[in-house]
């Protein structure tokens, strides 16, 4: 009987142990969705990289800075000789507020490629770099994936390319460069595998190595540690440089067209299979979806010319059937420009810079792609002039004249729009990509 | 420290030139003339000269030489004026080279020693090295660690402290050797010496050899000292200095190993059994002085015996040095003797070998050594829950007595009772860690087996069966389990609980002296168990209950005297039980749930039922039903989390199971003696429930294989093992990542993700459970929050604040990634894992000038400095000290004016915690009283007289 009873409730407690519910588990994250969400072009700390900057005698480096809150902005410029302290400055920014500064007042050394860091992350920064060959510029760099993707480049008659790399980090860079161009994988054996220091940075003359190339990409991945890419190029008229880029199925241009400037578009599908891309083009008075639609061959740049597309200044929509890197170049008599998409559409953006082209004229580009019209505020930075304030409607492009003066803009809307600046004046032509301050 | 201190006034007051009286010791009044053509070739100049000793001719030469003769050196000490500063104590037979003094001099103030020595060449071959400095043993005995007629290569060139020094060359500070009343004269010169240092570190003084200063010693016709009073003297340098607790083993065992080496010596051709009588007579009859010598030692002591402790050698240096004298005579012979000898050691222990009881206990010691090689011949691993004991044992003990938590951040809230168990271990045995770590594995593992053994032979079960059991009981699948997620201290627990159903199982004894023993031995194993896992409070009383119910045989008030046993073990947890939420402390870790290898749980399973339904009598059959009963019961208690139970019932529910297939493999290999006996149906049963149980033990071997009592591969110890590059690692912290599992003890949880900080290079036990969280913790976490958020790109400037220098992510974690894009850490590569160098320099004490802090667990250390201030990185409480203590944000800020930081301790918990000690020693003393052999007799002689 005992014998019984000892199975029995040895077989209860047994049984139990089996149907005892397994504990649910604790649902991890919650803030680590902020890392795991972070894009290319939202300062993740409030961090800006500027891999461009320069600061000689003929050649200097213009760095806009702007805030929506007050905030300070310290600037640090790694000096790559070892031992050798950085050079560095802090500037209070009001709220909102911008400010320029001129990187020669910080260090005169030559090439002089810098980090901005904000006590706010509501804030952007612009390097613009004059010289008497032209301008060139971007909007820097926020965020550090390990895989960057550098198109939009060419090596012809009278092309240069420069690949700058920035490790503004502590530790060494190991990093593994991949070209690709119009005739596939291009063999670049010297500088497959490279490694910058602590603090320092590389450029990589590549024009003669790739000669006569139409379109070139760069697939640069880290290894070990991260580096910020930044292209350099130029011609007989103008220089230009753009920053790299990650992947995206849909990259927006808010200027896509200036004056005197044969725009082309370049898509890069670094992937293994092949793509296809359409086209929407957005003019003040309306949009034309699928303007054009464009094969895109695994692991090759295409090259899309746009001119004929329209006569009126444009913006432009690229939607793809995969991940693609994009830039849109623009060049001709009045001079060389490129800049990167942007992959997401914003209420809030800060356009960090405008006062380096006192000669010229500067607009601010205002692209709604969407269904909704969007109110917009474009308020003018550094300097007391009123807001202005204009209707986007559903799938148009706007331009507002900046001031000459102001050294960046918010903008701010009530329906998601995209946002970039151009400059034109005699030393040539810049393309910027605004920063978002809130995804969509 | 008050010697730190002065010394630091000194060069503060700006005075570089030390003011030195030189004084030879005279010994050889012939050595006295070139001993002071020696000193006159000093390139130190010396205040003054003294000659100490040697009578008349030696007070005519001191006055031919312009020095002052003294007849003893308490003499000296009232003589010396107070604008000296050394005093250079020098044997009339060395000759220092002319920087000899100089080099004693630099080198002191350099380093802030107290006591220097010489380096001591040989005069006749002055290429031999005779001493740098010496390490003794626990027993004072000096050992050099030179070879014989080693040559001076200038390879031990290093300044570095010491246990004693030769007494050929001493420089001294003034005031301390005033202050230890000079040297004991009633001692030959090398054990008056190692007395002195002793002393002198036992008031912080340090004491270094410093090789630069050379001196000449003749190695030929040297003082002759007699064997038995550098024995003697020894033995009165022990008793001087050590705690009382230490002194209760040393001297026994001192005792023990002299007699050892009188009776062993011999046969290496040396006598030394007089001179042990004559040591320890002489000691006996002087004891009076030594008393009296001792009280002035240890008054004014500002550390414990394990500052002594730290520069000897483990071991007896004697017994070494006879052992390998011994192996040199045996080498010599061993052709001649070896066949004589084995054959002759087989005869005689033929009989014995042959016996089951013999061999399956000497299968579970061999099996508990096999099973826990790693650790007793090396180190317990560092993982998990599996900490290694702190360095320091009195500061744990502190720790625990209402001092502070170092866990984390730090917190007043009292330790673990575990941490207080393996620290009282570890004073015992000397402060030595890694010898307690290893000598509790093994306890517990050969403790376990043999305790769960006699528990089943208490219920008739065969000697082989029953072992075997035991073997089952530590390195089955309940153990495996339990040692799996690195619960090193529920496995130490596991080992006492089957005593403490043995002794509640035990005949009720008829005197009242054998019951109070019984509920205090029942109380005071329970306690053992509990302060490795506190819910084992319930096991006992709880299986006994069950086996009260359906078992067999007189046992009903069983579960009553470990319910009582139990009681009273809980006043043995305070003063963590006192403030312990009983709610929080079931649901604490992740939520339990036990996944066993289920076919294993099958077999088990299988094995229980054909044992309970095979048995040929019903105890047999009682044993498996209860085996099978708790084995089930131990795996629905392992997975209880969806209940809301926690990381201990899940552990508790292993040791329960463990208890359970313990005895399901007993009961079941019990039927193999008896299955001749049964009908072919239970033949049938017992056969499976043989099978079975003989699977079940050779499972074990899964435990002993590795060698680490089912402890996991280290994990800390190799991740953190680059810390230890930096001379102060033990002044930062760490911040792990990684899975909770993964993490040294308890983690915390930001978002699900699990992280902790623990002190580098290697935390220890203290650290393994987290107090509630403070308002540093909370900073923390903000901190972390912002660097995930992506409000901070120098992350190392975030963490300094807290001390942390290091971050790794020892595992897969969300906090992969979130410091790659760091301005100032740098990662580390080469290494296994993710780790990041913060470029920020973090320590977890800092002063106002920038001066790092040492930690020397509890407390911090640093250079005094009157008027500055400390910041101290852990979470804030006005305990913290000298005052004015000040918050500063989550930290605090006191005053460095002491050269020393501490935490006053919490006054209730430390009341409690002696009252837990005493009434541990008090049950255990009334345990031994009371279940003693001499209680047994009592009981006998009564029982054949009534």
């Amino acid at each position: 009987m005992r014998r019984l009873a000892w199975l029995v409730l040895a077989g209860a407690l047994a049984a139990g142990a089996v149907v005892v519910p397994e504990p649910e588990a604790v649902e991890p994250p919650g803030v680590f969705e902020i890392a795991a969400g972070r894009s290319d072009a939202t300062s993740f700390a409030g961090v800006w990289y500027c891999p461009v900057a320069v600061a000689t005698l003929e050649r200097d480096t213009l760095i806009s800075v702007a805030a929506t809150e007050r905030a300070t902005a310290a600037f640090t410029f790694p000096n790559p000789v070892p031992g050798e302290e950085a050079e560095t400055a802090r500037f209070e920014l009001d709220a909102p507020g911008a400010l320029s500064v001129l990187v020669s007042d910080v260090a005169l050394r030559g090439d002089a490629p810098g980090l901005i860091e904000f006590t706010t992350r509501s804030a952007a920064s612009f390097a613009e770099v004059v010289e008497e060959a032209g301008r060139s510029g971007d909007v820097c760099l926020a965020a550090a994936p390990k895989v960057w993707y550098v198109v939009g480049n060419s090596t012809g008659e009278g092309e240069r390319l420069t690949l700058r790399l920035f490790n503004p980090f502590p530790e060494p860079a190991k990093l593994r460069l991949l070209a690709f161009s119009e005739i596939g994988i291009e063999p670049l054996p010297e500088v497959q595998s490279i490694t910058i220091s602590a603090r320092s940075w590389r450029d990589f003359p590549l024009d003669d190595a790739l000669r006569f190339r139409d379109s070139l990409a760069f697939t640069i991945s880290a290894e070990e540690g991260l580096a910020f890419p930044a292209v350099l190029v130029g011609d007989d008229i103008d220089t230009a440089s753009w920053p790299g880029t990650r992947l995206a199925d849909t990259w927006e241009f808010a200027a896509a067209r200036v004056a005197g400037l044969t725009p082309r578009l370049v898509v890069a599908n670094p992937g293994e299979d092949d793509l296809t891309a359409t086209l929407d083009v957005f003019t003040a008075e309306g949009g034309q979806e699928e303007a054009l639609t464009i094969d895109l061959p695994a692991t090759t740049p295409t090259v899309v010319p746009l001119e004929g597309l329209t006569d009126a200044p444009f913006g432009l929509r690229v939607r793809a059937s995969g991940p693609v890197a994009a830039a849109l170049i623009a060049s001709g008599p009045a001079g060389l420009g490129g800049t990167v998409g942007r992959a997401t559409q914003a209420t809030t953006w800060l356009l960090p810079g405008g006062d380096s082209n006192p000669d010229g004229v500067s607009t601010v580009w205002l692209l709604n792609s969407g269904e909704s019209q969007a109110t917009v505020t474009v308020q003018p930075l550094g300097v007391q002039i009123a807001a202005t304030k204009l209707i986007v409607p559903p799938r148009t492009v706007r331009q507002v004249i900046a001031d000459a003066e102001s050294s960046g803009y918010l903008v701010e809307s009530t329906a998601p729009v995209t946002a970039g600046w151009t400059a034109e004046g005699p030393e040539g032509v810049t393309f910027t990509a605004g920063a978002p301050l809130t995804d969509q | 420290m008050t010697v730190r201190m002065s010394l630091e006034t000194l060069l503060s007051e700006g005075e570089t030139t030390a003011s030195v009286a030189v004084a030879v010791l005279v010994h050889d009044i012939e050595s006295l003339p070139g001993s002071f053509d020696a000193l006159e070739r000093q390139v130190y100049g010396v205040a003054a000269k003294y000659v100490v000793g040697g009578g008349e001719e030696a007070r005519r030469i001191a006055s031919d030489r312009d020095a002052v003769w003294l007849p003893s050196v308490r003499e000296l000490i009232a003589a010396v004026p107070e604008s000296v500063t050394f005093i250079w104590m020098l044997h009339d037979r060395a000759r220092p080279r002319p920087d000899a003094l100089r080099s004693l001099v630099v080198e002191s103030y350099r380093v802030d020693a107290s006591v220097a020595g010489s380096k001591v060449l040989s005069l006749e071959d002055p290429a031999r090295l005779d001493s740098v400095g010496m390490a003794t043993d626990v027993f004072e005995v000096p050992y050099s660690g030179l070879d014989p007629d080693e040559v001076d290569q200038q390879q031990y060139e290093v300044v570095r402290d010491v246990a004693t020094l030769p007494p050929g060359s001493l420089l001294v500070r003034r005031d301390l050797l005033r202050g230890l009343h000079g040297i004991d004269r009633l001692m030959p010169p090398q054990a008056a010496t190692t007395d002195l240092c002793q002393r002198a570190r036992l008031r912080g003084a340090r004491v270094v050899v410093a090789p630069s200063s050379e001196v000449l010693y003749p190695t030929a016709g040297r003082t002759a000292t007699v064997p038995w009073r550098e024995e003697a003297g020894r033995i009165r340098a022990a008793l001087k200095v050590y705690s009382p607790l230490t002194l209760v083993w040393l001297v026994p065992t001192a005792f023990l190993l002299g007699l050892v080496e009188a009776v062993v010596a011999p046969l290496v051709g040396r006598w030394t059994l007089f001179n042990f009588v004559r040591a320890w007579a002489w000691n006996v009859f002087n004891l009076p002085t030594t008393l009296a010598a001792r009280w002035q030692a240890r008054r004014g002591r500002v550390v414990g015996d394990e500052e002594l402790f730290r520069y000897q050698v483990k071991g007896s240096a004697r017994m070494r040095e006879l052992v390998g004298q011994l192996g040199d005579v045996v080498r010599e012979r061993l052709p001649e003797s070896e066949s004589a000898g084995l054959s002759g050691l087989l005869e005689a222990g033929q009989q014995t070998l042959r016996s089951p009881n013999f061999l399956v206990g000497l299968g579970v010691v061999a099996f508990a050594l096999i099973a826990t090689r790693s650790i007793w011949g090396g180190v317990l691993p560092a993982v998990g829950f599996t900490l290694p004991p702190a360095a320091s044992a009195t500061g744990t003990l502190g720790a625990y007595a209402g001092g502070w938590n170092p866990a984390g951040l730090g917190s007043p809230a009292p330790l673990h009772p575990s941490v207080g168990m393996v620290a009282a271990a570890q004073y015992l045995l000397a402060g030595r860690a890694d010898l307690t770590a290893a000598v509790l594995t093994v306890a517990a593992v050969l403790g376990g087996a043999i305790g769960m053994g006699r528990l089943l032979r208490s219920w008739r079960i065969g000697a082989v069966p029953a072992y075997l059991g035991g073997i089952v009981y530590v390195a089955g699948p309940g153990i495996q389990a339990l040692a799996g997620r690195g619960e090193w201290t529920a496995l130490l627990a596991a080992g006492a609980v089957p005593w403490v159903l043995r002794v509640c199982l035990r005949r009720w004894p008829p005197t009242m002296r054998g019951r109070i023993g019984v509920v205090a031995a029942a109380a005071w194993l329970t306690g053992v168990a509990a302060a490795g896992l506190p819910l084992l409070l319930v096991v006992p009383p709880a299986v006994l209950a069950l086996w009260a119910l359906l078992g067999q045989g007189a046992r009903w008030w069983a579960p009553v005297r470990a319910a009582a046993g139990s009681a009273l073990a809980v006043m043995m947890l305070f003063p963590w039980f006192g403030v312990t939420d009983l709610y929080d402390y079931l649901e604490a870790g992740p939520a339990a749930f036990w996944e066993p290898w289920w076919p294993g749980a099958v077999i088990v399973g299988v094995t229980g039922v054909a044992a309970l339904a095979g048995a040929g009598d019903r105890l047999q059959a009682g044993v498996a039903g209860w085996g099978l009963a708790l084995a089930a019961g131990g795996l629905a208690l392992g997975r209880l989390g969806d209940f809301g139970a926690g990381r201990d019932v899940a552990t508790t529910g292993m040791v329960v199971a463990a208890l359970g297939v313990a005895a399901i493999a007993a009961a079941a290999l019990e039927g193999l003696g008896r299955i001749e006996k049964l009908p072919t149906g239970r033949q049938v049963l017992t056969a499976t429930g043989v099978g079975g149980g003989a699977l079940l033990v050779a499972s074990t071997l899964l435990l002993a294989g590795p060698g680490r009592a089912g402890l996991p591969e280290d994990l800390y110890r190799s991740a953190l093992r680059f810390t230890g590059i930096a001379d102060d690692a033990g002044a930062a912290r760490v911040l792990l990542a990684g899975p909770a599992e993964m993490l040294p003890g308890e983690a915390r949880l930001l978002d699900g993700a699990a992280y902790r900080v623990v002190a580098a290079p290697v935390p220890n036990l203290s650290e393994s459970r987290l107090a509630e969280p403070r308002i540093g913790d909370e900073a923390l976490e903000q901190t972390l929050r912002a660097i995930i958020g992506g409000d901070v790109a120098r992350a190392g400037e975030a963490l300094a604040p807290f001390g942390i220098r290091w971050v790794v992510v020892v595992g897969p974690s969300p906090f992969e990634g979130v410091f790659d894009a760091q301005l100032d850490l740098i990662p580390l590569s080469g290494l296994d894992r993710p780790v990041f160098l913060s470029e920020v320099e973090a320590v977890r004490a800092v002063a106002t000038d920038g001066t790092a802090w040492e930690w020397e667990p509890p407390d911090y250390f640093g250079v005094a400095q009157p008027a500055g201030r400390v910041y101290v990185a852990e979470n804030a409480d006005r305990r913290w000290g000298p005052e004015p203590w000040q918050q500063a944000g989550w930290a605090n800020e006191v005053s460095a004016a002491a050269g020393e930081i501490s935490f006053d301790a919490h006054e209730p918990y430390r009341r409690e915690a002696i009252t837990a000690a005493a009434l541990f020693v008090f049950l255990f003393v009334v345990a031994v009283w009371g279940t003693g052999r001499k209680a047994a007799v009592t009981r006998a002689r009564r029982k054949a007289a009534a």
